[in-house]
C-alpha cells in the first residue's frame, strides 16, 4: 500500500540558472511515489512546477538531491526575460527624465541671463546734435542703464552711444548719428541695402546738414 | 553671467573683420560695415566704455542685435561654427539685402 507521505521540505541552495545565483526554496509534497515539488526563485518570486518522484524510503538527503537535480529543468526563462524588459524600459525611462531635467536646467539658466540682461528702461528726447546737424524734429532717444553703464540709442536708425552715465552716453548717441548722417548722404542709394535707405530717409526727416565742416 | 558678457574685445573684433570683412579701423568707436553685392547692408559697432577687455551686456546686446542674429547665433559666429558664408546666406534669407 502505497503510504502516502506528505512532506514539507524547505531548503535554500544556491543553483546556478544561466549563470545567475538564486536561491531555491523546495516545498515538495505527495505520496511515496510521485510528487509534486514548487520552487521559488528568490528575490524575483519566479516559481516553477514539475513532478518529483520520490522512492519509498526516500529520506530527505535524497529528495534534497532531486530537487536540486530538478532545478535545472525550472524554467524561468519567461519570467526572467519579462523582469530584465521591465529594468531596460524603466532605465531607459530614466535617462530620458535626466535629459528633460538637464534641457529644463539649460533653459532655466538661459532666462536667469536673459533677466541679468534686461536694463532699466527711459525715454527722453534730442533737440539738438552739433554745430554739423540741426535737428528739424525731436528725436526720441531711448535710455538703457545697466549696473555699469548707460546706452543711449535711437532705435529707429539702430544708433547707440555708450557711457559711464546718461550725459555722456547721449553724447555719443549724437556723435554716432552724426557719423551715420554724412556716411549715408555721401553713400548713393544703389549702394545702400534696405536699411540704410530706411535710416537714411528717417535722418532726413529728423535732421538737416547745417553745412558745417563734417 | 551668460554668454553675452563673456565675449573678449579682440577676439569678436578680428571675427566680424575676418569673416564678414567689416573694418573696425579708424577712432574711439569706429563704424564698421557689412557690405553685400557691393552695398552698405549692416553696421556695426564695437566699444567700450570701461577699459576692460570683454564687451559689456549692453553692447553685445545691440552688438548681437545690429548684426541680426539671437544669442546662439552671435555664439556661434564668435566660437567658430558660423562662418563667412554661413552668415551671408543668414542675411540673405532675412531679405534685407
Amino acid at each position: 500500500m502505497e503510504q502516502k507521505q506528505s512532506r514539507q521540505i524547505e531548503e535554500r541552495k544556491r543553483v546556478g540558472l544561466s549563470g545567475s545565483p538564486f536561491d531555491l526554496v523546495v516545498e515538495a509534497t505527495g505520496g511515496a511515489v510521485v510528487g509534486s515539488w514548487k520552487a521559488k526563485l528568490h528575490p524575483l518570486g519566479a516559481t516553477g512546477v514539475g513532478s518529483l518522484r520520490f522512492e519509498p524510503g526516500d529520506y530527505w538527503p535524497t529528495t534534497y538531491e532531486s530537487a536540486s537535480a530538478v532545478s535545472e529543468e525550472i524554467t524561468v526563462g519567461d519570467e526572467l526575460a519579462e523582469l530584465k524588459d521591465r529594468v531596460a524600459s524603466l532605465a531607459s525611462d530614466v535617462e530620458s527624465i535626466k535629459l528633460a531635467i538637464k534641457q529644463c536646467e539649460e533653459g532655466i539658466n538661459t532666462i536667469l541671463d536673459e533677466l541679468r540682461e534686461k536694463p532699466i528702461i527711459k525715454q527722453t528726447e534730442l533737440l539738438e546734435i552739433d554745430e554739423t546737424l540741426e535737428v528739424i524734429m525731436p528725436i526720441p532717444v531711448v535710455i538703457e542703464e545697466y549696473d555699469d553703464e548707460v546706452i543711449a540709442a535711437f532705435p529707429e536708425i539702430e544708433a547707440f552711444g555708450v557711457g559711464s552715465g546718461e550725459a555722456e552716453a547721449i553724447r555719443n548717441l549724437k556723435e554716432e548719428i552724426r557719423k551715420i548722417f554724412f556716411e549715408l548722404e555721401k553713400t548713393s542709394e544703389d549702394e545702400l541695402g534696405k536699411l540704410p535707405l530706411t535710416w537714411k530717409k528717417v535722418l532726413l526727416k529728423v535732421v538737416k546738414n547745417i553745412g558745417n565742416a563734417q | 553671467m551668460g554668454m553675452l558678457s563673456s565675449l573678449k574685445i579682440k577676439q569678436m573684433t578680428n571675427c566680424l573683420e575676418n569673416k564678414l570683412s567689416m573694418d573696425f579701423r579708424g577712432g574711439k568707436e569706429p563704424l564698421a560695415w557689412y557690405y553685400l553685392d557691393n552695398k552698405k547692408v549692416l553696421k556695426a559697432k564695437i566699444t567700450n566704455v570701461h577699459g576692460g577687455d570683454t564687451l559689456s551686456i549692453g553692447v553685445a546686446t545691440k552688438l548681437k542685435n545690429s548684426l541680426k542674429l539671437d544669442r546662439e547665433g552671435l555664439k556661434m559666429l564668435y566660437n567658430c561654427p558660423m562662418s563667412g558664408a554661413d552668415y551671408e546666406s543668414k542675411i540673405r534669407r532675412m531679405g534685407i539685402v
